[in-house]
């Protein structure tokens, strides 16, 4: 295997789109405890006040994000590789 | 170092009851009406003057007694009794100026002695009691009020018609986080009340040493029942009160079991009870008392239809809590909905295991909780405070109100539990003990 192929560089592009993601979730994070503070009628000021909550939810749903991504590349290549195999095959038959 | 220490208890006292007095406008002062006396206009009346007061039981209970009068700057140990000579010299030890009396009598007859403190073993009570009013002294007991019910009304009617003021050690009527979780329920935070439950659980012999076999009843007094009603006396004493002071009535029906299970050592009380008692209305204190295992310690619980408060601790809990954060609410419930809907014994079953609930803080600040251990009492009870309102009514000849009433309805409970133990039988309330203060 040449060096080259498993080095991986972070692009500036990499870090804008987990950045964005990450951004995502925060906001996914929000809607829910706008949905929890109107479901179980508390202070509207929780908003800010349990912004720590927020934040530590917002993380479990990027870190969910991230595992359920490597679990679907891991997948995809294993998929990949074994259909190149057997086109492999099929091309030494033919 | 304790001049010091008797003025910070002291700013400290009148700082709660100065927040007290005007708290709702004075309201818990009218609902709570022992504690008038101790407004800080009461206190200034009695500044500078010193109430002269005598011991008469010099045990531990009576040598804690002492250690408190020495912090109260209105009171001044004049004179001590007992008729046991180690203990008197042990409090005469604490108090070298004070006179000591071998003979309760003498000592009534000392016209320098505004008030007596009788810490006493509990068959003593009623006669020394009525003695000391007899003898026109100011008079403070121990819990529980007496050892017979008959001796309770023989206090009651003599109180009735005394002028002194007469005072039994209900501490947790003056005691800070009691004060205000009576507050805080009778002003509907928990609902409707719909249960009481009280226990108390130690893990000790409860014997003292005796240096000889003749002394073992009279050192060893709690374990007998010419001198003692055990466990219900000793302890239930002050929980039953806490609940009929929540409750602001009497239970009609009571009913339970006691047994002698583990410290099978020659004693005649019980060392483990269960006793109901029944309110008109179902309501029912459950109270449970042993002294071979300590693990749920001592706890009085107000059970009420919205929330809970545990008096002991100081700290009331709510059924539906608005003030856990809803997205802490939506967590929980997401967890119980997939965690707890594990069948554990079948489809059909789910074990109710107790929800983990908020706490919230009756009292600003520290709380002082008694662990229940203490056989003598514990720090910052209400028993300081309650000496000193009774050092204070010795000088201005003021009665608390209530408090002989409160201390008349728990013994009484007491006394009735036993005997429902003993007879294995429910009992009612018996007429004849019937004062106008109960309401049932």
């Amino acid at each position: 295997m040449k060096l080259d192929k498993v080095i991986s560089v972070i692009t500036l592009r990499d870090v804008v789109r987990e950045a964005m993601v990450f951004g995502l979730c925060l906001l996914v994070a929000f809607g829910i405890n706008v949905y929890a503070v109107w479901h179980y009628q508390t202070e509207w000021s929780e908003l800010y006040t349990d912004v720590g909550y927020m934040a530590v939810l917002a993380t479990v749903i990027y870190v969910a994000r991230c595992i359920f991504k490597c679990v679907a590349i891991v997948v995809w290549r294993v998929v990949c590789k074994f259909r190149q195999r057997k086109q492999d095959a099929y091309n030494k038959l033919k | 170092m304790e001049e010091n220490k008797k003025v910070e208890k002291e700013l400290s006292r009148r700082q709660f009851f100065k927040e007290l007095g005007y708290m709702a406008g004075g309201a818990m002062l009218l609902s709570m009406p022992w504690l008038r006396s101790q407004t800080p206009e009461k206190l200034e009346e009695v500044k500078g003057d010193k109430a002269r007061v005598a011991l008469i039981g010099c045990g531990s209970r009576g040598q804690y007694h002492l250690h408190n009068l020495k912090l109260i700057p209105h009171a001044e140990v004049v004179a001590l009794c007992d008729d046991y000579e180690p203990n008197l010299k042990a409090a005469a030890a604490l108090c070298p100026n004070a006179r000591t009396y071998s003979d309760y009598q003498k000592l009534l007859e000392d016209k320098d002695v505004d008030g007596v403190i009788i810490a006493t073993p509990l068959n003593w009570h009623a006669p020394m009691v009525l003695d000391a009013l007899a003898a026109g002294k100011h008079t403070f007991c121990e819990k529980a009020m007496a050892r017979t019910m008959s001796e309770c009304r023989a206090i009651y009617e003599a109180y009735k018609r005394t002028d002194k003021a007469l005072y039994f050690c209900m501490q947790r009527m003056y005691d800070e986080k009691y004060i205000k979780g009576m507050e805080r329920i009778h002003s509907g935070l928990i609902g409707d009340i719909v249960g009481m439950r009280c226990h108390w659980f130690r893990n000790a012999d409860w014997r003292r040493e005796v240096p000889s076999p003749e002394l073992e009843r009279r050192i060893n007094w709690r374990l007998y029942r010419e001198s003692s009603g055990g466990l219900m006396t000793e302890l239930a004493c002050h929980q039953l009160e806490v609940c009929n002071w929540a409750m602001g009535r009497m239970p009609e029906t009571i009913v339970g079991l006691g047994d002698i299970v583990f410290w099978k050592d020659g004693r005649e009380v019980y060392d483990n009870v269960n006793v109901i008692y029944r309110y008109a209305d179902g309501v029912k204190i459950n109270y449970e008392s042993l002294i071979s295992n300590k693990y749920n310690g001592m706890e009085d619980q107000i059970l009420g239809h919205k929330g809970t408060v545990d008096m002991t601790k100081g700290i009331y809990y709510m059924e539906d809590d608005n003030q856990i954060p809803g997205i802490r609410q939506l967590l929980r419930e997401g967890q119980e909905k997939t965690l707890g809907a594990i069948p554990t014994a079948g489809p059909s079953w789910r074990s109710e295991t107790r929800k983990a609930y908020v706490p919230h803080s009756l009292v600003n600040g520290a709380v002082s909780v008694n662990s229940g251990q203490s056989t003598v009492g514990a720090d910052n009870d209400g028993s300081d405070v309650i000496l000193s309102a009774f050092c204070q009514s010795c000088l201005t000849g003021e009665k608390a109100e209530s408090v002989v009433e409160e201390a008349y309805c728990s013994t009484l409970l007491c006394l009735l539990g036993n005997q429902a133990m003993e007879e294995a039988r429910i009992i009612k309330f018996p007429e004849e003990y019937k004062i106008p203060y109960m309401k049932f």
